[in-house]
C-alpha cells in the first residue's frame, strides 16, 4: 500500500515539475529512486510492487499517447523492461544490504550476551551461582522466563509446556543440567528464531563448560584433602603407636618382673617398679583421653551443650583439676570484676583451660609462676593463660596436631593445643599464642552473647 | 566391732579383683555381685554399709539398681562410671546415689571416698547436724546464721538456702537438678545458671579466693559439693 503511495507521490512530483524540462530519462531515474526507497524501507515484496506500479504510471503519464497504456514506440517497451529489471535489481541489493546490517547488529547483540554470560559464569564460585547467572542472562537475552536445573536428571520446577525450549547443558564429560526457556504466557506459541536457537545452544555450552570446570576443581580439592588426611592418618598412627607403646612397655615389663618367681626383685625394686607401673598407667590414660578428645573435635560430632557459667567457676574447676599436676607451682588468677557470664559447653571449655595449664606444668620449671587472667576486650571476653617459663619454640605452629616442642620430655601426643583450638573455634572464638610475651602465653577471645534471662527476683 | 560390709556390683572380673583386694586390705568385708538382679538379693541378705555400683552393667542400668536400693536402704551408694558418660552419673546421683568415681581411679581415692561416705552416713544417722564448720565459716542451720571468722555474713535468702542445702548434705555431691528442685522449686530444673550465679555470689562472700574455692567445690558438669 505504502509502496503504491510512494510511487504515486513520485508520479505527482515529477508531473508537477512538469513535462516542461524533465527528459524521460530523468523521470525513469526518479522512479528508480522511489523503488529503492521502498526496497530499503519495506523489503523486496513491496519493491516489486513499486516497480510494477512505476512502469504502469510512467506509461500512463509520460509516454505518448498520454493517459493510455497504449505504447506507440517499441523503444518504450525496452525502456519499461529495463526500468522494471533495474528496479528489481536495485531493490534486491538494497534489501540484502539491509539484512546484512540487521544480521551484524543481531550478531553483536548475541556476542555481547554470550560475553556477559561468560564473565558471570567465570566469576561464579559454585554450581548454583552458575545456574543463577545462566537463568538471569537467558531471561535478558531471550525475553522469556528461564529455569535452570542442575544435575543430569532434570526435574524442572514445573514441567516444560508446549512451546518451551529445553536445552541440555552438555559438557565434555556429562550432562551438567538443563536450561528451560518458557513460552511467554498469554502469547500464542512462537518458536525461537534459528539464530536465537543458536544463541541458546551457545549459552548452554558456556554454562556447561563453567559447571564442568567447577566440578573438576571440586574433585581436585577433594583429592588434595584426601591425600592430606591420609598423611595425617599416617602421622597419627606412627605417633600413637610410639607414644602408646612406651608406657605399655614399662607396664608390661614391670608387671612381668614382679611375677617372676625364680628371681624375685628386692623390696626396694618392687616398690620402684610398682611406682613406675602406676605412673605409666596414669600417663597412658591421659594419652588415650586426649586421643578421644581429638577424635571428637575432629570428627565434626562436637555437639556443644552450652550453659551459662561464670568465668571464675570455669577457671576454678580447671585449676582444681590440675592442682596436683602443677604443684609446687601456684596458679594465680586475675579475673576482672563484673565479667559477663560465658555461654559455653562447660566440660569442653574446662578442657581447654586444663590443657593450657597442663602445658604450663609440662614445660616450665617448678619455680615458674602460672597466671590465668580474664577481662573484657574490644572483641569480646579475653582469657589468657601465661607462664614465665622458657616460652614457645620459634618457627612451629604449636596448634597443629602432633606438633611438639623440641626436646619435649613429657611424651605427650602433641594434641593438647590442637584440641584447644578445635574447641575454641567450635564456640566461635579464637586462640592465639602471644609470641611477644616473656614466657608462654595463650590468649582466647570469645564473643560475648547477650546475657541470659535472670531469675525473677 | 565387726568390719563394715561393702557390696560391689561390677560385671568385669578384673575390676572386681582390684576392688576386692583394695577393700579387703583396708579392712572391709566384701560381698560381690556380677549382675543387678543378684545385687538386690545380696543387698537384702547382707545389709551392706556401703554399695559400690558400676554403671555399665549388662543386665540392668545403674539408675534402676540405685532406685531399687533406695526404696528400702539408706546405705551410701558410690557409683563408678566411665569417662564421657556424665549423663549416667548425673541420673544415678539424681536417683539417690551419694557420690561417684570416674574410671580409671586409684586405690587412694577410692578408699577416701568410701571413708567419707561412711562417716557421713554415721553422722546423719546419729544426730541432726545443725552446725557445719569449714575453713573458718560456721553455718548454724538452727539459727540461720552464717559467720566467717566469727563475723556474721549477710546472705540473701536464695544464697542461704543454697548454702544450707549443701551443708545439710556436706561432703555429698548435689546435682544441679537436685539443687534447683530444692532451692528454686520443680519448675526451674533446667536453669543451671541460676545455681551458678548464686554460687558465684556465695563464693565471693565466703571464700578467700573465689576462683579457687577451698570448700564450695565444683563437680564439673555435675553440680556442687560442700567439702566437709
Amino acid at each position: 500500500m505504502i509502496a503504491l503511495v510512494v510511487v504515486a507521490l513520485t508520479t505527482l512530483a515529477t508531473r508537477m515539475l512538469g513535462l516542461a524540462w524533465l527528459a524521460d530519462a530523468d523521470v525513469v531515474l526518479a522512479y528508480l529512486v522511489a523503488i529503492t526507497i521502498v526496497a530499503v524501507r519495506f523489503g523486496i515484496g513491496p519493491a516489486i510492487l513499486a516497480a510494477a506500479a512505476s512502469v504502469a504510471l510512467f506509461d500512463w503519464f509520460f509516454i505518448p499517447p498520454f493517459y493510455t497504456f497504449t505504447v506507440e514506440s517499441s523503444r518504450h517497451l525496452v525502456t519499461f523492461a529495463m526500468m522494471f529489471v533495474v528496479g528489481i535489481f536495485v531493490s534486491g541489493v538494497a534489501t540484502r544490504l539491509q539484512r546484512h546490517e540487521a544480521d551484524a547488529v543481531e550478531r553483536e547483540r548475541r556476542t555481547h550476551a554470550l560475553l556477559a554470560l561468560t564473565r558471570a559464569t567465570a566469576a561464579a564460585g559454585d554450581a548454583d551461582e552458575v545456574a543463577t547467572s545462566l537463568a538471569t542472562h537467558a531471561r535478558a537475552a531471550f525475553e522469556r522466563e528461564a529455569d535452570v536445573v542442575l544435575g543430569d536428571a532434570p526435574p524442572p520446577t514445573s514441567p516444560p509446556a508446549a512451546g518451551d525450549l529445553v536445552v541440555p547443558l552438555i559438557s565434555q564429560s556429562r550432562a551438567e543440567g538443563t536450561l528451560v526457556l518458557r513460552q511467554p504466557t498469554g502469547a500464542p506459541p512462537e518458536p525461537l528464531a534459528p539464530h536465537e536457537r543458536e544463541l541458546a545452544d551457545a549459552f548452554a555450552r558456556q554454562a556447561a563448560t563453567a559447571l564442568e570446570r567447577l566440578r573438576l576443581a571440586d574433585d581436585a580439592r577433594a583429592t588434595a584433602l584426601r591425600r592430606r588426611t591420609e598423611e595425617l592418618r599416617a602421622a597419627l598412627l606412627s605417633a600413637v603407636s610410639h607414644d602408646l607403646r612406651t608406657p605399655l612397655a614399662t607396664i608390661t615389663g614391670g608387671a612381668t618382673t614382679l611375677l617372676q618367681d625364680d628371681a624375685p626383685p628386692s623390696e626396694a625394686d618392687r616398690r620402684l617398679l610398682l611406682e613406675a607401673i602406676a605412673a605409666q598407667a596414669f600417663h597412658l590414660e591421659r594419652l588415650v583421653t586426649s586421643l578421644l578428645d581429638m577424635t571428637r573435635v575432629e570428627g565434626g560430632v562436637l555437639t556443644l551443650r552450652r550453659e551459662w557459667i561464670p568465668v571464675e567457676e570455669l577457671i576454678g574447676s580447671a585449676a582444681a583439676a590440675t592442682r596436683a599436676l602443677l604443684a609446687p607451682r601456684q596458679v594465680r588468677t586475675d579475673i576482672a570484676a563484673d565479667l559477663p557470664m560465658l555461654h559455653v559447653d562447660p566440660a569442653l571449655f574446662e578442657q581447654v583451660v586444663v590443657n593450657l595449664l597442663e602445658n604450663a606444668a609440662r614445660h616450665t620449671p617448678p619455680s615458674a609462676a602460672v597466671t590465668v587472667a580474664a577481662s573484657v576486650g574490644s572483641d569480646g571476653l579475653v582469657l589468657a593463660v601465661s607462664d614465665d617459663g622458657p616460652g614457645l619454640p620459634a618457627d612451629i605452629d604449636v596448634f597443629e596436631k602432633f606438633v611438639r616442642g623440641p626436646g619435649s620430655r613429657a611424651g605427650g601426643l602433641g594434641l593438647g593445643l590442637a584440641i584447644c583450638r578445635g574447641i575454641v573455634e567450635a564456640h566461635g572464638g579464637r586462640i592465639v599464642a602471644d609470641r611477644a610475651a616473656r614466657g608462654a602465653r595463650f590468649v582466647i577471645t570469645l564473643p560475648v552473647p547477650p546475657p541470659p534471662p535472670t531469675e525473677a527476683a | 566391732m565387726t568390719a563394715p560390709v561393702v557390696l560391689i556390683i561390677e560385671d568385669e572380673a578384673q575390676v572386681r579383683l582390684f576392688l576386692r583386694t583394695a577393700l579387703s586390705a583396708a579392712g572391709y568385708r566384701v560381698v560381690e555381685a556380677e549382675r543387678g538382679a543378684e545385687a538386690a538379693t545380696l543387698a537384702r541378705s547382707h545389709n551392706p554399709a556401703l554399695v559400690l555400683l558400676d554403671l555399665g552393667l549388662p543386665d540392668a542400668d545403674g539408675i534402676t539398681v540405685t532406685r531399687a536400693l533406695r526404696e528400702w536402704s539408706t546405705s551410701p551408694i558410690l557409683v563408678i562410671s566411665a569417662r564421657g558418660r556424665e549423663e549416667d552419673k548425673i541420673q544415678a546421683l539424681d536417683a539417690g546415689a551419694d557420690d561417684y568415681l570416674t574410671k580409671p581411679f586409684g586405690t587412694g581415692e577410692l578408699l577416701a571416698r568410701i571413708r567419707s561416705a561412711l562417716r557421713r552416713s554415721v553422722l546423719s544417722g546419729s544426730a541432726n547436724t545443725t552446725v557445719v564448720e569449714v575453713e573458718g565459716v560456721r553455718i548454724d542451720m538452727e539459727r540461720r546464721v552464717v559467720t566467717r571468722d566469727g563475723i556474721e555474713v549477710h546472705l540473701k535468702p536464695t544464697e542461704y538456702n543454697l548454702l544450707a542445702l549443701l551443708a545439710k548434705n556436706a561432703g555429698k555431691v548435689m546435682t544441679y537438678g537436685q539443687i534447683l528442685k530444692e532451692v528454686w522449686g520443680p519448675g526451674a530444673v533446667t536453669h543451671t545458671h541460676y545455681v551458678r550465679v548464686q554460687m558465684a555470689e556465695l563464693r565471693k562472700k565466703l571464700e578467700c579466693d573465689p576462683a579457687q574455692p577451698a570448700f564450695l567445690i565444683t563437680e564439673a558438669g555435675v553440680g556442687y559439693r560442700l567439702r566437709a
